[in-house]
């Protein structure tokens, strides 16, 4: 039911960077009778005690990863035990780092990450890595693959084999590292993907899945019209050969 | 020094610059691109002038360095400066070798510069100034920059341990930065009755301790996260300020600043012609950085009392009894589209809004995309505002903005989209409203100020023929 629906939203005052802050807005308005639980740093999980309907965590800067995996750490068992059970979970940008097995520091020092993927992540500050991103997401569950389209900017490349549960498969833009073409990462219902900014507002189609995975309902994203305009013209534009980032 | 290099390079860059000259162009910074091609090390090898001021910082940096160097040539004092904004390492390269002899000796022993936040790590290193200002720090093209953190991590990195730094103590971001330099000069704003009581805007650039990740508990916020707060866990606040904003004279337009670290802690006015707090704390870091350099308070207030702010950013046409406004922001900096929609929703009247913040269609070139995210971080929803009874949209991601619009709660019905620009101004409704405000980015100056021109004219057109 979707009165019933709750979504927790972990460290929304770290996990606004780029506009990531715009997928919680969509579902918001997509979903008013929902109830929004925002996990500040500091407060244990919802999570912990209860059972989402979707537990969504956003990208961050890097100094707040660290207190993410911090706060994080003693809930892992728990987020394991979640998402091994199929519960919706969905982190974006940078935030899915925080779930590898370590962060390497361009300095050669690292960071312990919970280790729920099997990857690892290298930053490589000062080289920004920066590319359109238009994949097919395949919900797995009988409905028809969706076409994705996103950025992704970020200092870091991502090492693992994801050839079996990534997110997508990319036609345009690199995937975990510049070497592939696989972003992300699903296993079950997490999904983990570097594409940043607003991704749901800009994939009704993708939203529109997502929204019917969290409630078990049919849900039309807001604004679904003004976001359809938006996601047909980056899908054009995206296949525009040698197309990139304006900086 | 490699002569084999530096000598060609700045021949060579001087020529460039005199064509330049010549062919009545001012070519930024075209001279340090061709100096630094010839000699990578250019800006190592090229003497100094003997004093050097650098102002940095997201918001406000052009203006205080321009006003800076007005009050400075209002008195006599003889410097160099890259005004036009080119504030990168070329920019630095051109504004030097300008100075230069033809034997590379400086002939201005003076410079007062703009620098560019991330351009730290390629000036810093060849060039150590005597005093570096840093405005604010607030999140800004996120393509380029990251996070305020990430370029906090540069300039704290870059900056000479043997300069005075001169800080904005409300600022709990960038007054913390590179603690190596321990001659530090802080600046604030007191208290103000307009405060509100936490940080402005959809997204904070500072939720969270910048020491620990901790709670910040907020006392008052002048501007954005700019204000007084402390750590609910480490405790960690603001550093004690040197000068201090104590009052504003909103009548006689002026703001009295106290200098706390002087004996009796003597507090002296200065004027100001146009009221926003940005304004007041641009005007702050001049007075602050003026007196580091030895001026008085008298010669400092007599001469903001004939240099005035530069205005391209606020230009305000009028004819019939309207207004027609364009307000500059920075493209993917969404402080300064934030503060501009809130500077339209406070003018005063109903209005017809024009937003042309996407620059990627400006350059004509189909392989370029514009970012939109920053657009969920800049502040939309100023403009669900009663008196704003249109908005018109321009530019390659105006279906993006229109989205963005209609989650800020914006009636869809007053929202319109223009695909050709010769038709932007016949799409603004002027004559029902009794202004015209257009919010556009600093790279589309030009589809601004031509549709203002438009505008005006209709309004001329329309009232001559009554």
């Amino acid at each position: 039911m979707r009165d019933n629906t709750a979504i927790e939203i972990l460290f929304p005052e770290y996990g606004n960077q780029g506009g990531d802050n715009g997928n919680a807005m969509i579902l918001r308005e997509s979903l008013p009778e929902a109830t929004f639980i925002e996990t500040p740093y500091g407060a244990t999980p919802y999570f912990a005690d209860h059972e989402p309907s979707l537990i969504m965590m956003n990208s961050m800067p890097e100094m707040q990863q660290e207190n993410a995996i911090k706060a994080l750490m003693p809930h892992k068992a728990r987020l394991q035990g979640l998402i091994d059970a199929g519960t919706p979970v969905l982190f974006t940008g940078i935030a899915g780092e925080v779930l590898a097995r370590s962060i390497a520091n361009p300095d050669g020092s690292t960071v312990e990450g919970l280790g729920i993927l099997d990857a690892t992540v290298e930053r490589r500050e000062p080289q920004r890595f920066r590319d359109v991103n238009l994949g097919v997401f395949d919900p797995g569950d009988g409905s028809a693959p969706i076409e994705l389209v996103g950025y992704k900017i970020q200092f870091t490349q991502v090492r693992g084999d994801n050839s079996r549960d990534y997110f997508c498969q990319n036609e345009i833009g690199f995937g975990l590292n510049d070497g592939t073409k696989l972003e992300g990462f699903r296993v079950k219902n997490l999904m983990v993907t570097w594409m940043l900014g607003p991704l749901l507002p800009l994939n009704p189609d993708f939203t529109a899945w997502l929204l019917r995975l969290v409630t078990g309902e049919e849900v039309r994203p807001a604004f679904e019209e003004a976001s359809r305009a938006s996601y047909e013209r980056r899908l054009t534009e995206f296949r525009i050969p040698g197309v990139g980032m304006h900086v | 020094m490699s002569r084999m290099r530096f000598y060609p390079a700045l021949w060579a860059s001087k020529a460039t610059a005199l064509a330049l000259k010549a062919a009545g162009r001012t070519g930024g910074q075209l001279p340090g691109v061709v100096a630094h091609a010839i000699d990578p090390m250019f800006l190592d090898d090229i003497e100094k002038p003997g004093r050097v001021v650098f102002l940095s910082g997201t918001n406000g940096k052009t203006t205080t360095t321009n006003v800076l160097s007005d009050i400075l040539l209002d008195n006599g004092i003889q410097h160099v400066s890259n005004r036009s904004g080119a504030n990168i390492v070329n920019g630095v390269e051109t504004t030097l070798l300008k100075n230069a002899t033809l034997t590379g000796r400086q002939r201005v022993p003076f410079a007062v510069m703009e620098l560019d936040e991330v351009s730290y790590r390629t000036v810093m290193p060849y060039v150590a100034p005597d005093i570096s200002v840093v405005t604010n720090l607030y999140g800004d093209t996120f393509t380029r920059s990251a996070d305020p953190a990430y370029v906090f991590d540069i300039m704290t990195k870059y900056t000479q341990a043997s300069s005075k730094l001169v800080l904005n103590a409300d600022d709990l971001i960038s007054c913390r930065i590179a603690p190596q330099a321990s001659d530090r000069v802080y600046f604030s704003i007191a208290h103000l009755p307009e405060d509100t009581p936490g940080p402005q805007g959809i997204v904070c650039d500072l939720t969270a301790c910048p020491e620990c990740g901790g709670k910040l508990e907020y006392d008052w916020c002048h501007l954005r996260h700019l204000g007084h707060a402390h750590c609910t866990r480490c405790g960690f606040t603001n550093p004690e300020a040197d000068y201090v904003v104590t009052a504003i004279d909103h009548e006689a337009k002026t703001f009295t600043v106290q200098e706390r670290r002087a004996a009796g802690a003597p507090e002296y006015r200065y004027p100001f012609s146009l009221y926003s707090v940005a304004n007041i704390y641009n005007l702050l870091t001049v007075v602050v950085t003026a007196r580091e350099l030895g001026l008085s308070p008298e010669q400092i207030a007599a001469s903001l009392g004939r240099v005035s702010l530069p205005s391209e950013r606020f230009v305000e046409r009028t004819a019939g009894g309207k207004r027609v406004v364009t307000i500059a922001a920075k493209g993917e900096n969404a402080t300064a589209n934030s503060v501009a929609f809130d500077t339209i929703r406070k003018e005063p009247g109903t209005k017809a809004v024009f937003i042309v913040i996407s620059d990627a269609h400006m350059a004509e070139v189909p392989e370029d995309t514009e970012y939109t995210g920053w657009y969920w971080q800049a502040d939309f929803e100023y403009l669900n505002d009663p008196d704003i009874k249109q908005i018109v949209l321009y530019g390659c991601t105006a279906d993006d903005i229109k989205l963005r619009l209609l989650m800020a709660g914006i009636d869809p019905g007053i929202i319109e989209i223009v695909d050709d620009p010769s038709k932007i101004a016949d799409a603004i409704d002027i004559e029902h409203v009794d202004g015209a405000y257009i919010a556009h980015c600093v790279t589309d100056v030009e589809i601004a100020h031509e549709t203002a021109d438009k505008l005006i004219d209709r309004i001329r057109e329309v009232r001559d023929a009554r």
